[in-house]
C-alpha cells in the first residue's frame, strides 16, 4: 500500500476524532524517542509527526523549538531520524510522517529524502515552509510521483479561493488546519469562529481535517468534535517530557499517563 | 544585470518560503509598497524627511591623509554615520514606517544586531506616532548597551531573545513569530535587503539613495565614477544601497564579510568564499552558513551587525554573476583600520564599517593614484564604546568603569 492510501485508511478505520501525535526526532534521546512512538501506536494514536530537527524553526513555539536545540545539541541527524523511523516501521503499522522545514531537505537532497522515505515506508511530509507558489525544490511533484501525501497547510488568514490552491492537484487525503495565529505551543481557545473556519475549509477543500496548534487537553478533542477529523498534539507532550525530565521522573511512564488521560 | 527582482527571484535567490499564516500580511505589504513607489506624494514626504530628519544628503568626503598613509588610490568615505541615529539604518526604517503608517498600521516590530536598525526603526516608529517592539538576541543586548538604552528612551519595548545563539538571527525569528501572531495591526520593518519578497527589492529601494547620491557628488567632486566601491556586508543593506547605482557601469563592487578569528577558526561570518552554501532559511533562499543536515552555524564577528548566517538574494545572485566580489576582514583587521581612520580622518566608524576600511587600506596601495576608491562608512563608532574602550583603552576603561560605578551608587545612597 502507498503512502497515501495508507493515511487514507487511517482516516476511514473509525468516526470517531482522530489523534496525531508529534515528537521531534531524537528527542530527549534516540531510544526514548523511538519507545514514544511505540507507546503512542499502543495507546491508538492514529497517526505520528516525526519532526527532523533543526536550528531555526519558524513557525513553532518554545517547546519544539527547545527540543529542536536539544535534539540538535546531543548530535541529532538526518540520518539518525530516517534510520529511528525505519526501525520503527518494522514494528508499528500507524501512518508516519516527516514533518520538516525545508532546509534540511535540501541539504538532504530532495530526490534523496523521497527515495528514502518510500524505501524506510514513511508515509508523507509536512513542510511549513514550502507554499505552492515556491516550485524549487519540487518536492510537492516529488511525493506525488511516489504516492506519498505532501500536506496542504491552511491557516485562519486563508482565503477561500486559496484553499481552493492549495488543495488543488493535491492527492493528500487530508490538510493540516491551523487552528489560530501565531506559532505552536500557547493554548488556543476554541470557539464558533473556530468551528466555522473549519468547516468552511472541509467543505473547501473536500479532505479530511487535521486541526492543531495549542490542544492540550480532553475537552479541547471533544470541541473537535465533528468539526475537525483529526486532532494533533504536539507541545503538550513536549512539555509533560520536558517537566518529566527535570523533575527526574520517567519520561515514558509520564507520557503514557498524559496519552491516557487524553483518550479519557 | 537585473536591477531588481525578476517573479520574486534574483536569478535562482530569493522567494518567499513563508509559513501560510502569514500570506495575506505579505500580499498586503506587496501591494502597498508597489502602490506607494509609483506615489508622487509619498516619495515628496520622503525625500523632505530625507533632508529634515534624516540630514541627507549625507557628504562624500575626500579621506586626504588616508590615502597619502596608503600611497595609492584616493580613497572617499560616503558618510552615512552622519545620518541620524548613526547608521544608514534610518534610510530604511523611515522607508518602511511611513509606507506602514499608510497602510493603516499601529505599531511597528523589527529584529536587531547592532542595534543600529533597531534605534532607526525606534526613531521613525516615534516620529510617527507609532508603536514599537525591538527583538534583540541577549548577547548583542549586552555588546549593544548604548543603543538599547537610547531605542528605550525613544518609547521602543526591547525584548531581549533568548533562543538559539541569541543574536541576529533569533532576533529576526522572534519578530517572524511576533509577526505572525498580531499582522492585522502591525509592520514588520525589516533591517536588511533580505528576507522573503519584497523585502530585498523594497529594503534596497529605501537605502539606493546612498549610491545615487555618491554616484552624483563623485561626478562633481572628481569628474567621474569611482573605479571601486567598497561596502561591508552583514545582510547586504548599506551595500546593496551602494552597489545598486553603479550595476551596469564599469565600477568594481567589493563586499567585505567578516572575518570574525579567522577562516581557519570556525569563528568567522564569511558566507560567500567557500563556506556558504545555498539553502532556504529565514523564509528566502540565499547562501548560509549551515552544517551537513541543513541547520544554521553559529557565527562569529566583533560587529554585532555582521554576525549573522545568512546574505542578501540579490548579493548571493551579483556575486555568482561575478559582478560582486567578495572579501574578508577579520576582528583585529577591522579594529586596525577603525584606529588607523580615528588617527588620519578624526573619524570613528562603526566596527561594520570597519571591516570596509580595511579592505580599502589594503587595496589602495595596489592602485594607480589616478584611481578613485569609495568606502561606505555605514555607521559611526559611537555605540561601540563598550567593545573598542576595553580593546584599546583596556585598564583605563576598567578604572574607569569601577570608579563611575561607585560615584554613581554613591550618589543614590
Ligand atoms: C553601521 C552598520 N553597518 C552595516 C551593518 C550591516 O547591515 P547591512 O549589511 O544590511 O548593511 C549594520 C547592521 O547592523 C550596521 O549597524
Amino acid at each position: 500500500m502507498n503512502g497515501i492510501e495508507h493515511i487514507k485508511k487511517a482516516f476511514e478505520r473509525k468516526d470517531s476524532l482522530k489523534i496525531m501525535t508529534h515528537v521531534v526526532g531524537g528527542y530527549p534521546d534516540v531510544q526514548t524517542c523511538e519507545q514514544l512512538v511505540l507507546l503512542m501506536a499502543e495507546k491508538g494514536v492514529d497517526l505520528v509527526e516525526i519532526q527532523l530537527p533543526f536550528s531555526d524553526p519558524t513557525a513553532d513555539g518554545a517547546a519544539i523549538v527547545q527540543a529542536n536545540h536539544q535534539a540538535l545539541k546531543n548530535g541529532i541527524s538526518t540520518h539518525d531520524v530516517l534510520n529511528m523511523t525505519e526501525r520503527i516501521r518494522k514494528k508499528i503499522t500507524v501512518p508516519l510522517l516527516l514533518m520538516s522545514y525545508i532546509n534540511p531537505l535540501l541539504a538532504y537532497g530532495p530526490e534523496k529524502i523521497v527515495q528514502r522515505a518510500i524505501d524506510i515506508g514513511l508515509d508523507g511530509f509536512i513542510v511549513p515552509d514550502l507554499p505552492p507558489e515556491e516550485k524549487d525544490p519540487p518536492l510537492s511533484e516529488l511525493c506525488r510521483r511516489a504516492e506519498l501525501a505532501f500536506v496542504p497547510l491552511i491557516a485562519p488568514t486563508t482565503p477561500p479561493r486559496r484553499m481552493r490552491l492549495l488543495t488543488a492537484d493535491n492527492p493528500s487525503p487530508f490538510v493540516y488546519a491551523v487552528l489560530r495565529l501565531g506559532v505552536t505551543g500557547a493554548k488556543t481557545v476554541l470557539s464558533k469562529a473556530t468551528a466555522a473556519y473549519l468547516n468552511t475549509t472541509k467543505r473547501i477543500t473536500g479532505k479530511y481535517i487535521a486541526a492543531g496548534f495549542g490542544i492540550a487537553e480532553p475537552s479541547q478533542l471533544q470541541a473537535l468534535q465533528g468539526s475537525a477529523d483529526c486532532a494533533v498534539i504536539g507541545s503538550a507532550l513536549l512539555r509533560i517530557i520536558r517537566s518529566a525530565l527535570a523533575n527526574k521522573r520517567d519520561v515514558l511512564a509520564a507520557a503514557r499517563i498524559f496519552l491516557e488521560h487524553l483518550s479519557g | 544585470m537585473i536591477q531588481e527582482s525578476q517573479n520574486r527571484y534574483f536569478g535562482s535567490f530569493g522567494g518567499r518560503y513563508i509559513p501560510e499564516v502569514l500570506y495575506p500580511a505579505f500580499t498586503e505589504l506587496e501591494k502597498a509598497y508597489e502602490t506607494f513607489k509609483k506615489d508622487a506624494d509619498f516619495q515628496r514626504e520622503l525625500d523632505d524627511l530625507r533632508r529634515s530628519y534624516i540630514g541627507r544628503p549625507t557628504p562624500l568626503y575626500f579621506a586626504r591623509n588616508l590615502t597619502a598613509r596608503c600611497s595609492g588610490a584616493r580613497i572617499y568615505f560616503k558618510r552615512e554615520g552622519l545620518a541620524h541615529t548613526g547608521a544608514h539604518k534610518i534610510n530604511n526604517a523611515l522607508g518602511q514606517a511611513l509606507l506602514a503608517k499608510r497602510m493603516g498600521k499601529k505599531r511597528l516590530i523589527a529584529e536587531t544586531g547592532a542595534g543600529q536598525h533597531g534605534l532607526a526603526t525606534a526613531a521613525a516608529a516615534a516620529k510617527s506616532g507609532l508603536q514599537c517592539q525591538v527583538f534583540m538576541g541577549e548577547i548583542d543586548m549586552a555588546r549593544q548597551q548604548p543603543n538599547v538604552f537610547a531605542m528605550r528612551l525613544m518609547g521602543a519595548e526591547v525584548s531581549a531573545v533568548k533562543e538559539g545563539s541569541r543574536t541576529l538571527t533569533d532576533a529576526v525569528n522572534a519578530a517572524l513569530k511576533n509577526w505572525s501572531k498580531r499582522m492585522t495591526d502591525t509592520h514588520y520593518v525589516l533591517g536588511s535587503a533580505l528576507g522573503p519578497h519584497p523585502y530585498p527589492d523594497m529594503v534596497r529601494d529605501f537605502q539606493s539613495v546612498i549610491g545615487r547620491e555618491l554616484r552624483e557628488q563623485m561626478l562633481a567632486a572628481t569628474g567621474r565614477l569611482p573605479d571601486v566601491c567598497i561596502a561591508c556586508v552583514g545582510g547586504g543593506s548599506n551595500a546593496m544601497g551602494m552597489f545598486s547605482a553603479f550595476l551596469d557601469d564599469d565600477v568594481q563592487l567589493i563586499g567585505v564579510e567578516a572575518g570574525g578569528l579567522g577562516p581557519a577558526s570556525d569563528q568567522h561570518a564569511v558566507r560567500m568564499n567557500g563556506s556558504g552554501r545555498p539553502g532556504i532559511v529565514q523564509a528566502y533562499k540565499s547562501y548560509f552558513l549551515q552544517d551537513d543536515n541543513g541547520s544554521l552555524l553559529p557565527t562569529h564577528s566583533i560587529s554585532a551587525g555582521l554576525d549573522y548566517a545568512g546574505i542578501g538574494p540579490q548579493l548571493a545572485y551579483l556575486a555568482e554573476e561575478g559582478r560582486v566580489r567578495f572579501t574578508q576582514a577579520t576582528d583585529e583587521e577591522a579594529l586596525e583600520a577603525l584606529a588607523l581612520t580615528a588617527r588620519s580622518e578624526g573619524i570613528i566608524a562603526a566596527l561594520e564599517s570597519a571591516h570596509a576600511l580595511a579592505e580599502a587600506v589594503r587595496l589602495a596601495p595596489k592602485l594607480s593614484p589616478e584611481a578613485v576608491i569609495a568606502v561606505n562608512i555605514s555607521g559611526r563608532g559611537d555605540k561601540d564604546l563598550f567593545i573598542t574602550a576595553p580593546h584599546f583603552a583596556g585598564e583605563d576603561w576598567l578604572r574607569f568603569l569601577g570608579e563611575e560605578y561607585r560615584r554613581v551608587k554613591g550618589g543614590r545612597e
